[in-house]
């Protein structure tokens, strides 16, 4: 390949400019102070619950171990926000819940993201009669109720579908089950606005000069397209982490997402109907943890938007 | 300018997908966890193993899935949605009265986030990225984030709890006057409303700014209309085309979209009656509450389309893209 020809393939490849496109998203995404404490916060957050472990190990407790003499003590040098109805630490189970939340928040972000991207990719380049039958399965899934849906998903019996009834009551088939039953309704903002990015970018002029020059339909599709719909994909990602996190959270709350004893900040909330009067603090921890966290992440999503699509900023 | 063609589509349609949806329902309740006639022995200590056959073949379980599917689905096309497990009374019985109460709950609370959310988004609009409007902005976040049962137990242990001013929850029995039950809608109602608002804002804002945006605006301004004149009536008027579809699609969510709501505040609607079914095991109810709701949002779907083409006659494909760009 001559040099030309390579100079030409990377603007080709990413038209809207390299590394410079890149470096002023992120010097108009700074310039939102919100959207950047929102970002920080985030990782803040992120980082505190990864360390869950090493904090545990600090203060010399366990976040499932059950001590009935110890129940609703309040905050002190050892429990730094006291302890549960079980006697739980629950700085601590706070910790260990982020941990649950934020890694079902972004696991299924990712996912959604991919099944999203394949789908929208697929029915913007091909599409006629593809376009037709993905558009239509996109539609018949927003059309149906979105949380009696997740409820029944969540509470079917995994054994019915042929998994080994061992198996299924560990944790990790737990959050797997859930992050699968969430992804499955949540793919159709991404894969409609992927696919409206792709009918655009497609019949640009260096789309139908790489067609012309013989480029695959698959090497198009990833190197060409791929490339001018990563900014839609990851605001719609992004905007789609706390939403997930808000299902999760719900489910987890009525006993059918992830099950004690792990925590997750919605089923620490399970019960709390009943000590609201004497214990208020149990019902605002978790889930002020999970309206902070949401919020941060949909005013990261909105300043992700900004910065990247200046156009549609009114 | 709606031919009847377009029409008869359009209810083939509506027809093919509640079709599809009763079918994958219909499939899922078999995975649910347990089995109606474990349950039903499990009641009677006498019963036996015979018995459990002779049940079985008496509700048909005997039959393979597919079939009992095709049963299910000529009763119900006749009018005969069987019976609920959980209440022991035919579905429709319970279904009617649960919407009736669901309708009420979500009709009052869309009238309040609509006359809180319309002179807010408006006034948003006037100067985008303004102080104001940051602070709206935030507002809405703040209510697009919050979780609903969350909201609903912090409403509940101030407002019962704590200040003892309001009911935790039920409607104040059938037979109360309006003045008595008026209470316990003050709490359900609000959680909607603040967990709703958020969305209709920024929705409203970004259609004003867009209306504001326009020629015609230029020219009532040119003839000299007064600056409030120009805002609420000219901007507004072209502003409310997507937001009525928006408040149509909404519509379609009123059966299930207060599921979390009605069931925190053990409000006795559709949203309650589906999680109760599904927790109990009635699948039949289970099933006919969800195809009812489903339906739903498919005539409200379909009212939106020509809701739009009546008040937008010159666009008739565009309905699409408001309904793509409301669910971002």
């Amino acid at each position: 390949m001559t040099l030309a020809a390579a100079a030409a393939e990377t603007e080709i490849r990413n038209p809207t400019g390299s590394l410079y496109g890149w470096r002023q998203i992120f010097r108009r995404f700074r310039r939102n102070r919100l959207a950047l404490f929102a970002f920080f916060l985030l990782a803040l957050l992120c980082a505190l619950s990864a360390a869950a472990g090493l904090v545990e190990a600090r203060m010399g407790l366990d976040a499932n171990e059950v001590d009935l003499m110890k129940r609703f003590l309040p905050p002190s040098a050892e429990h730094w926000l006291g302890t549960d109805a079980l006697g739980r630490d629950i700085f601590l189970r706070l910790l260990y819940g982020g941990r649950v939340s934020l890694s079902v928040g972004l696991v299924t972000a990712l996912l959604v993201a991919v099944i999203g991207t394949v789908i929208g990719l697929l029915a913007g380049f091909y599409g006629g009669r593809l376009d037709t039958v993905l558009m239509r399965l996109t539609d018949g899934v927003i059309i149906l109720p979105l949380l009696p849906f997740l409820i029944i998903l969540s509470s079917i019996d995994l054994t019915k579908l042929g998994f080994d009834p061992e198996k299924i009551f560990s944790s990790g088939v737990g959050v797997a089950h859930i992050v699968f039953v969430i992804a499955i309704f949540g793919w159709t903002t991404v894969a409609r606005l992927v696919r409206a990015q792709v009918y655009v970018v497609k019949e640009q002029d260096y789309i139908r000069a790489a067609r012309a020059l013989g480029v695959g339909p698959i090497a198009v599709m990833t190197r060409h397209i791929l490339p001018n719909v990563v900014a839609v994909m990851i605001v719609a990602t992004t905007l789609s982490v706390g939403n997930i996190i808000l299902l999760e959270s719900v489910l987890s709350f009525l006993g059918l997402g992830i099950q004690p004893p792990a925590a997750s900040w919605g089923n620490m909330l399970t019960g709390a109907q009943e000590l609201v009067w004497e214990h208020p603090f149990l019902t605002l921890y978790p889930g002020g943890m999970i309206f902070i966290t949401v919020m941060a992440f949909n005013i990261f999503g909105d300043g992700l938007q900004d910065a990247l699509n200046p156009k549609t900023k009114f | 300018m709606i031919s009847p063609g377009f029409f008869a589509g359009r209810i083939f349609q509506l027809g093919i997908m509640l079709f599809l949806v009763s079918f994958l329902i219909y499939m899922l309740m078999g995975l649910m966890p347990g089995d109606p006639i474990d349950m039903m022995l499990a009641a009677n200590p006498e019963a036996g193993p015979e018995d459990a056959a002779r049940l079985r073949a008496i509700y048909g379980l005997d039959r393979p899935l597919g079939e009992r599917y095709l049963n299910w689905l000529g009763a119900a096309v006749q009018g005969d949605f069987g019976h609920s497990r959980l209440f022991a009374r035919p579905v429709l019985d319970l279904i009617w009265p649960r919407m009736g109460t669901t309708f009420i709950l979500m009709s009052v609370s869309l009238v309040l986030t609509l006359a809180i959310a319309l002179p807010v988004g408006v006034y948003a609009a006037l100067k985008p990225y303004g102080f104001a409007d940051r602070f709206v902005n935030l507002f809405c976040f703040a209510g697009i984030s919050i979780p609903v049962f969350w909201l609903a137990l912090i409403l509940m242990s101030v407002f019962s709890v704590w200040l003892g001013w309001l009911p935790a929850g039920g409607t104040g029995g059938e037979d109360a006057g309006f003045l008595r039950r008026l209470p316990y809608y003050v709490l359900p109602v609000l959680t909607l409303t603040i967990a709703g608002i958020g969305g209709y804002i920024r929705y409203i804002r970004s259609a004003m700014i867009e209306s504001l945006s326009s020629a015609h605006i230029q020219t009532a301004r040119a003839k000299g209309c007064s600056e409030n004149r120009v805002i609420w009536v000219h901007a507004l008027r072209s502003a409310m085309i997507p937001v009525t579809t928006i408040i149509a699609l909404d519509f379609g969510t009123f059966f299930s979209g207060a599921l979390i709501t009605e069931t925190m505040f053990s409000w006795p609607g559709m949203g309650k009656l589906i999680y109760d079914s599904i927790m109990g095991n009635d699948f039949n109810l289970a099933l006919v509450a969800l195809l009812f709701s489903t339906f739903f949002v498919l005539a409200a779907n379909f009212t939106a389309d020509i809701l739009y083409m009546f008040l937008d006659p010159r666009v008739k494909m565009e309905v699409d893209k408001v309904k793509k760009e409301a669910r971002i």
